[in-house]
């Protein structure tokens, strides 16, 4: 099964929106809810990257009866150090995003906890592919 | 992952077939999508209802009702305990006294009365050490069965965040079969009877979730025993009864407890209390998209303002939380420390767990479940989307649910049928001047068509 949709960077009233609808899915597919949670939260913050970091980008889901495999391409301004922004507490959210209750740079390292595979590519001033695999 | 065969899930709410003409108001306001419209009658589904009682207020039929307590079952008991719980009072005018309210009880046949609430500072004690034993965020209060029940169905991953207590109801109930033991009372002799507020707690007395046995033997409903009450407490208004000693009282905590913000103060950290089912999905929605972590503790109540709103209270919720801390504020108020009745270990208060019971499911099988989700999305965008209910359910998104499940037709959408009547013209010029040309008729007649 295959699903896509959209995100707007800056959009914060619709962050997690993409997230919402899948997480609706999956309910539906009687996987194992601790399961869903997982897949859910990286998600979640891997959306609100986009939102929050890039400019616009878009949530390619595939699924089948052993995994769940999310993809999550954006345009933006790519991340420079992968190996930085995987570190807890790193951020560079401007002040505004901050203002917003985001930018404690625990993202990625929540998404790391909670998938199986990951695989972060990223070419400055180009953007980000946020890869992940969970296993049912 | 245990999971309860539905048929053994005991519900308090029940369409009566006489009265409902099948008008869908029920159904579209059930926050778990249980009503669908069959034979022309409301039809609740075991599994999803949660005994709320919102579609109780929604029926302007009379149609729906709450499974009735009988008053004289108390007769087959020879120690015969009223179980009050607090909001009972705020039924009543300001000058109906606690004891008033205990003669009344009293003089209808009970032997003894005690208030749920009296066992509240276990509550607070299981509360904090829920919180301090794990690290788990949000604790989420079971106070309130429709909230456990809503988590149980919709939120299956937050059954974890539920504090393993059981309810004050229970609480209490112990309370007074050790107080009747240390009395040497054979417990077969008492009966123990609870005077609810709303149907989620016939079911909790009924059968109490995560736990075995509730040591209620039965219950009584509210708005029944108010109008039996009036006449009782009509009866002794003015006089006095030297033999009358009352037992129990409250403290200012126990009186608040089951209102919105009762419990919140005793919890450790940052804290919500929220009221009403629509408000409490809106931010369990969140909980569960966010893994919101930094919220220590979540008072959830299906009713507005708490049990003052319950579905059998006879006042308005309002004017019951003013008579209420009106109440709790007076000097008068109980100021004893702890509960009432000590002698009760944690081990005792504990449940083992509860169980998550998922709805949304649409097959056991994986990928089995996957093709028909797929076709479900097929459905789905062949639909007016304009959740007219005229298909006996809830929404659109229900209806290409049900279709897959093999529960409805496909033709059970009159648009659906509308479209393939070619000889219905009339028909497709009502829904055309009605919805416009691109909802449907021959737009929807191409797409199925081109579908197939
Ligand atoms: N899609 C992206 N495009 C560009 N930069 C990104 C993207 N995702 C993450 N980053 C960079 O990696 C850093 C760390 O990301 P992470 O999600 O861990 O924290 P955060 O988004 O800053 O804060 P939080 O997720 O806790 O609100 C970000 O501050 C940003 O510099
Ligand atoms: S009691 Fe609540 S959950 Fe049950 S059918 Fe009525 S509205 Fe739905
Ligand atoms: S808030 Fe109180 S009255 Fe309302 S359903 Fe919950 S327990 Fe019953
Ligand atoms: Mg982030």
């Amino acid at each position: 099964m295959h699903l896509e949709y959209k995100v707007q960077g800056g959009n914060f009233s619709k962050a997690g929106h993409a997230s919402g609808e899948i997480k609706k899915v999956l309910k539906q597919l009687n996987l194992n809810p601790m399961v869903i949670k997982r897949i859910v939260v990286a998600l979640y913050e891997a959306e609100v990257n986009i939102v929050a970091h890039a400019y616009e980008g878009d949530i390619i889901v595939d699924i089948d009866d052993s995994k769940v495999h999310v993809v999550l391409n954006d345009r933006g301004p790519g991340i420079p150090s992968i190996e930085r922004a995987m570190e807890k507490g790193y951020s560079t959210a401007s002040p505004l995003v901050r203002e917003m209750g985001f930018g404690a740079g625990m993202g990625l390292p929540n998404i790391k906890k909670n998938t199986d595979e990951l695989n972060i590519k990223s070419v400055v001033g180009e953007g980000t592919t946020v890869d992940f695999i969970n296993y049912l | 992952m245990e999971k309860q065969s539905p048929s053994s899930i005991f519900h308090a709410i029940y369409v009566d077939e006489n009265q409902c003409i099948g008008c869908t108001r029920c159904m579209k306001i059930c926050s778990t999508a249980a009503i669908r419209i069959c034979n022309g009658t409301a039809m609740i589904s075991n599994s999803r209802c949660i005994d709320c009682g919102e579609c109780i207020k929604a029926c302007n039929f009379n149609a729906i009702h709450i499974s009735q307590g009988d008053l004289q079952s108390i007769f087959k008991y020879k120690y015969r305990v009223a179980l009050i719980p607090a909001v009972l009072f705020g039924q009543f005018k300001l000058d109906v006294t606690h004891d008033d309210l205990h003669r009344a009880l009293l003089s209808i046949g009970f032997t003894s009365v005690y208030e749920e609430e009296l066992s509240a500072e276990f509550q607070i004690d299981a509360i904090r050490r829920f919180q301090q034993e794990s690290d788990i965020k949000p604790v989420i209060s079971s106070f309130c069965p429709a909230i456990v029940r809503l988590i149980q169905v919709r939120f299956p991953t937050l059954t974890e965040n539920l504090v393993l207590v059981k309810s004050l109801i229970d609480i209490t109930g112990l309370t007074i079969l050790k107080e009747a033991a240390d009395k040497g009372i054979d417990p077969s002799d008492v009966g123990i009877f609870y005077i609810t507020p709303c149907a989620a707690k016939i079911c909790a007395v009924v059968s109490p979730v995560g736990d075995e046995k509730s040591p209620i033997t039965g219950f009584l409903n509210m708005d029944m025993m108010f109008d039996r009450l009036s006449i009782e407490l009509q009866k002794i208004k003015g006089t006095v009864d030297p033999s009358f000693k009352r037992k129990t009282s409250l403290t200012r905590t126990e009186v608040k407890w089951s209102l919105t913000g009762g419990e919140i103060k005793h919890a450790f950290g940052r804290k919500l209390s929220i009221d009403g089912i629509a408000n409490v999905i809106e931010f369990l929605n969140k909980v569960d998209d966010e893994a919101i972590d930094d919220i220590d503790f979540l008072e959830l109540r299906a009713c507005d303002q708490g049990c003052a709103g319950g579905i059998l209270t006879q006042g308005n919720r309002f004017l019951t939380v003013e008579k209420l801390m009106m109440r709790a504020n007076k000097k008068a108020v109980n100021k004893r420390h702890g509960p009432y009745y000590s002698d009760i270990t944690y081990d005792e208060i504990k449940v083992p767990t509860v169980n998550p019971r998922p709805i949304e499911g649409l097959d056991k099988d994986i990928s089995v479940a996957i093709k028909k989700m797929e076709q479900k999305q097929e459905i789905y965008k062949m639909l007016p989307q304009l959740d007219c209910g005229c298909c006996g359910c809830p929404t659109c998104e229900a209806f290409s649910e049900d279709v897959v499940k093999s529960l409805k037709p496909l033709s059970s959408c009159m648009f659906i049928q509308v479209a393939f009547n070619s000889k219905n013209d009339r028909g497709k010029e009502i829904i055309r001047k009605i919805w416009g040309d691109s909802k449907i008729v021959e737009e929807l007649k191409n797409k199925l068509e081109n579908d197939n």
